[in-house]
């Protein structure tokens, strides 16, 4: 076994159930803005997500971003997508990353550009993330390009990708987890839970397909502020299963946002009790600053220390 | 050559060679009225068989309303003793041979046992001529008949119901029977395809059209009877049966084209992109693979016009056609199922001031033909179509209503005025309703 | 073949401007005939309304028409050569490669566009037409059971779905059919699943586009 790349990995391989959060880039250059987000996390997560240009909407690039970030003291996963660079512009990014010290990544495909507000711009997808993985792993792990050019001081990357337990079939989407594994994923980040058993039941094939003895699963935790945002992610956000009950469970409640919370908090306590699952991502878009509340409230706090 | 071919269960016809194919064994069908060949597969082999017509014969399939309850159909065993309970759920108007069944066999039992107590509980019933009378039948016989309002009847498998009315409530307790859901046979939609018969929205071979006797089908020469038919076919099957044999007598016997006209295919135009092949709503359209083009079956077609407005490259045409006159004013198209024929009940003085045309059908409007009657300033031109679901071309009058909104949205685009172009639709009384609107758009009112 | 679409008549009109007397509409009788965009009765029904429109706008123009069978070889575009050059501008009614081949025969008349060429496309019903191909320069139906995921994957996808689809459509319209489960749905029926668990490299873009502009040269005719 290689030398942990990062914080995160040594957390994981040290055991701790790890807590991820995410940040959303502005719609501008406000440095500021990304640092005051910043220092709210510090101390309550073992890592945190920056997104790439979320939904095709144009955003500052993540490792920017991450990086004005990490100088608060976090630990940070970029996110690459393969839907606005060839895989000039990837491997380029990878090794900027890297030497910046941002040494987490979550590969994606990324949103379709008509989800976004340039619905006209003309998508790459010169790679998928499959492809995107196995490259990032070949570039640290064997020091070579895809073109083959060798490197002289390769760059350091623990590499994740996401997976949905929800999208169908369900064969197909495991097919495709697996080849992800295959490719060399080492932490899967899963889409937003809230449809449990289905869940379950998705662990429940991992765990038959020794998944979870390959790969650090983190499950998908999307805390909603209101029963209205709810609705949308049903209907408007590809691939989410959002069930009836908590809907309605929602519309019922005299305080949504702290039905939200509470919400979040026992979809916490049920994952953690999954065997296989190593750790959270949470998702608080647009509410990001629920996160330290919701991590405290759930016993997650304070995070272990590693050396 | 045979007479008839039927795909599914033969009927008895004295008069004619029949032969029988099973319908899943069908891979093609080609020709046309009174010279159709038909290939089948057999035994590992690829069949091949003439016949002047085909008749489909397939019945419904049927599945059960509930789950765990027999059907009307099911063995009833009419000798045993204890109550019998009927039940028919079905949602909209059952089709008539439904009940027919169900109610015979409610008679049947009680006849045999005029002691045993028989209920018969529906949502709606719908009667042929058989079926009234069966109905008055097994009322007097003793059957009792109790109408339900939906969710006013619980039924508890395997042999309790509770029925409410007004404040009242009973429970009967007797061996269940239902009304099965019917569906077209599995095999219609590939039979569909490979027959080219454009099937109705159920599924069934029957188009839902007010010009088309009971079993045609839009193809001429190819006939669906009983459960082929539409949801309703098996109601008088007997009248269905003997209105094909008719018809197979006389293309038997006499076969004539249904126009007078014939439309030929240019053979240089033809670009064999099979437009009208798919478009034709009766099959008319062949490919002749000497001359490298279509042809058009005459025996077959039915005079729309619909591969001449729709051929792509301008190849089809009627022969001899006298070219009309550029219109100019007002100018009339007129289908000739509804619209001409009302035309031709009204008072000649209304028509006075009008340029009027009959056409096949709607469909048969043609865009630049449309552009070219509009050049002068007072060009202004009314399409008249059938009413609705009444289109002997099928759907014929949608395309026709389609090509005029394009128009008039190209038009408005340019500015070259909103209201030169009208579709309309008569309804019954057609006369009335045609003298209307002509006034009305004379007016400019409509 | 390849489908076109007409062009609006608002733009056609825009973009012919000012200037000119005598306009030339050229049809196309091959491709975009069948795809009702560009054939004789498109070119006869677009004469007649620009006819309308020039003539309410009191402008004198002479419109004529003329459809051959294909704007691709110049045979058919010389049988028409004095009519062009006949005519101030023309407007033709081909796919994208029969407009230039035009302004190649004639450099010094003004060829106008009237259709955009869409795809390369089959006829799935009269009136509609599907991509299945894009032309890549490579062709890999081999290894997804027929069913390519370059064309018909929105993302072009080459190892397998994004997390999108759902109920077998694409996340970028309900109209679309997810190509993965078409891949899918496909190969597990032929059982040769374990197929698409082999990892797929990524594809040398060189034989399409991104290898310049393409021309393909048989051997039989050209040394190498």
């Amino acid at each position: 076994m290689s030398e942990p790349m990062s914080l995160l990995q040594k957390k994981l391989e040290a055991g701790h159930f790890v807590v991820c959060s995410e940040l959303g880039p502005p719609i501008g250059a406000n440095v500021e803005f990304i640092k005051k987000k910043a220092r709210k996390l510090v101390g309550y997560v073992d890592g945190v997500n920056v997104t790439d240009n979320q939904t095709a909407i144009v955003r500052m690039s993540s490792i920017v971003a991450a990086h004005f970030a990490r100088e608060e003291g976090l630990e940070m996963i970029i996110q690459a997508t393969t839907r606005d660079r060839n895989r000039i512009g990837l491997q380029s990014d990878i090794l900027g990353a890297s030497s910046l010290g941002l040494n987490n990544v979550l590969c994606l495909t990324g949103d379709h550009q008509s989800f976004g507000m340039d619905p006209g711009s003309k998508n790459v997808f010169d790679l998928d993330s499959v492809q995107l993985i196995r490259a990032i792993h070949d570039m640290v792990h064997r020091g070579v390009l895809l073109n083959g050019k060798e490197m002289k001081v390769p760059p350091k990357m623990f590499i994740g990708a996401a997976a949905n337990p929800f999208g169908d079939p369900f064969e197909m989407q495991m097919m495709k987890v697996e080849k992800k594994i295959e490719a060399g994923a080492q932490f899967i980040q899963t889409q937003a839970i809230y449809n449990l058993d289905k869940f379950e039941f998705w662990m429940e094939e991992v765990r038959k397909r020794g998944i979870h003895k390959k790969v650090y699963i983190m499950a998908g935790i999307l805390p909603a502020k209101s029963v209205k945002a709810l609705r949308m992610m049903k209907t408007d956000v590809a691939g989410m299963d959002v069930p009836d009950s908590l809907i309605e469970r929602m519309e019922k409640c005299e305080d949504p946002e702290e039905e939200g919370v509470r919400v979040a908090i026992e979809i916490i306590e049920r994952v953690r009790k999954i065997e296989g699952v190593r750790g959270i991502h949470l998702m608080p878009v647009g509410w990001e600053k629920i996160t330290p509340e919701i991590i405290e409230r759930a016993g997650l706090y304070p995070r272990p220390e590693v050396e | 050559m045979y007479d008839v071919i039927f795909i599914g269960n033969p009927v008895d016809t004295p008069s004619l060679e029949t032969m029988q194919v099973e319908p899943g064994k069908i891979t093609n069908c080609k020709g046309k009225v009174g010279d159709y060949a038909l290939r089948y597969r057999e035994n590992g082999k690829v069949k091949e068989v003439k016949t002047r017509a085909i008749i489909v014969n397939l019945p419904h399939q049927q599945e059960e309303s509930f789950p765990n309850l027999p059907v009307f159909s099911e063995g009833l065993k009419t000798d045993r003793e204890g109550t019998l309970i009927f039940i028919q759920d079905n949602e909209e108007i059952a089709p008539a041979f439904v009940n027919g069944v169900g109610i015979k066999k409610a008679l049947q039992a009680v006849k045999y046992n005029p002691s045993r107590l028989v209920y018969y509980f529906y949502r709606s019933l719908r009667f042929t001529e058989g079926t009234d009378q069966l109905y008055e039948e097994a009322r007097q016989a003793g059957v009792a008949f109790f109408r339900y309002e939906q969710g006013k009847l619980e039924i508890n498998p395997p042999d309790k119901v509770t029925y409410t009315r007004g404040g009242a409530t009973m429970d009967v307790e007797g061996k269940i029977y239902t009304a099965p859901l019917l569906k077209p046979a599995p095999e219609l939609e590939k039979l569909a395809r490979v027959l080219r018969i454009i099937p109705n929205e159920d599924g069934y071979l029957q188009a839902e059209n007010v010009y088309l006797a009971p079993t045609l089908t839009g193809r001429r020469g190819i006939y669906a009877v009983g459960g082929a038919r539409s949801l309703n076919g098996l109601s008088g099957f007997e009248e269905e049966i003997k209105f094909t044999l008719e018809e197979i007598e006389t293309i038997k016997n006499n076969l004539q084209p249904l126009v007078e006209d014939d439309r030929e295919v240019d053979d240089r135009k033809c670009i064999l992109c099979y437009t009208c092949f798919r478009v034709c709503p009766h099959a008319a359209l062949e490919e002749n693979k000497e001359q490298d083009a279509m042809e058009v079956q005459k025996e077959a077609c039915w005079g729309c016009n619909a591969c001449i407005s729709h051929c792509p490259a301008g190849a089809i045409s009627i022969v001899d056609e006298q070219e009309d006159e550029k219109g100019s004013g007002l100018q009339v198209f007129m289908c000739e199922n509804s619209a001409a024929t009302a035309r031709k009940k009204m008072p000649q003085e209304d028509l006075e001031g009008f340029i009027s045309r009959e056409i096949p059908c709607s469909c048969s409007i043609r865009k630049e033909d449309i552009y070219a009657s509009l050049q002068d300033p007072e060009d202004r031109i009314l399409i008249l179509g059938c009413f609705e679901e009444s289109c002997k071309h099928l759907e014929g009058d949608q395309r026709g209503q389609r090509i005029v909104d394009e128009v008039n949205e190209t038009l408005a685009s340019l500015e070259l005025g909103e209201d030169k172009v009208r579709f309309e639709r008569l309804s019954p009384p057609m006369e009335q309703d045609l003298a209307n609107l002509l006034n009305r758009w004379r007016e400019g009112q409509l | 073949m390849i489908v076109g679409q007409q062009k609006k008549a608002e733009e056609i009109i825009k973009m012919l401007g000012e200037g000119w007397e005598s306009l030339l509409i050229v049809g196309c009788g091959t491709c975009v005939t069948v795809s009702l965009a560009g054939g004789e009765r498109e070119v006869e029904a677009l004469a007649n309304l620009l006819q309308l429109y020039y003539g309410k706008k009191g402008k004198k123009v002479t419109i004529s028409t003329d459809t051959i069978t294909r704007q691709c070889d110049f045979e058919f575009i010389d049988d028409i050569g004095e009519k062009i050059e006949d005519h101030d501008i023309i407007l033709s009614l081909a796919c994208g490669v029969g407009v230039q081949h035009i302004v190649e025969r004639h450099p010094q008349k003004i060829v106008f566009p009237g259709l955009n060429t869409s795809f390369y496309g089959a006829t799935t019903a009269v009136g509609e037409w599907v991509e299945r191909c894009i032309g890549c320069g490579e062709c890999i139906l081999d290894r997804f059971g027929g069913v390519c995921p370059v064309a018909r994957c929105s993302k072009s996808l080459l190892n397998g779905p994004c997390g999108g689809s759902q109920d077998g459509k694409c996340e970028v319209d309900d109209d679309i059919d997810c190509g993965w489960e078409l891949i899918f749905n496909r190969m597990k029926d032929l059982d040769i699943l374990d197929k698409l668990l082999v990892f797929e490299d990524p594809k040398d873009w060189q034989p399409y586009r991104d290898g310049g502009p393409r021309k393909l040269v048989n051997k039989e005719y050209y040394d190498e």
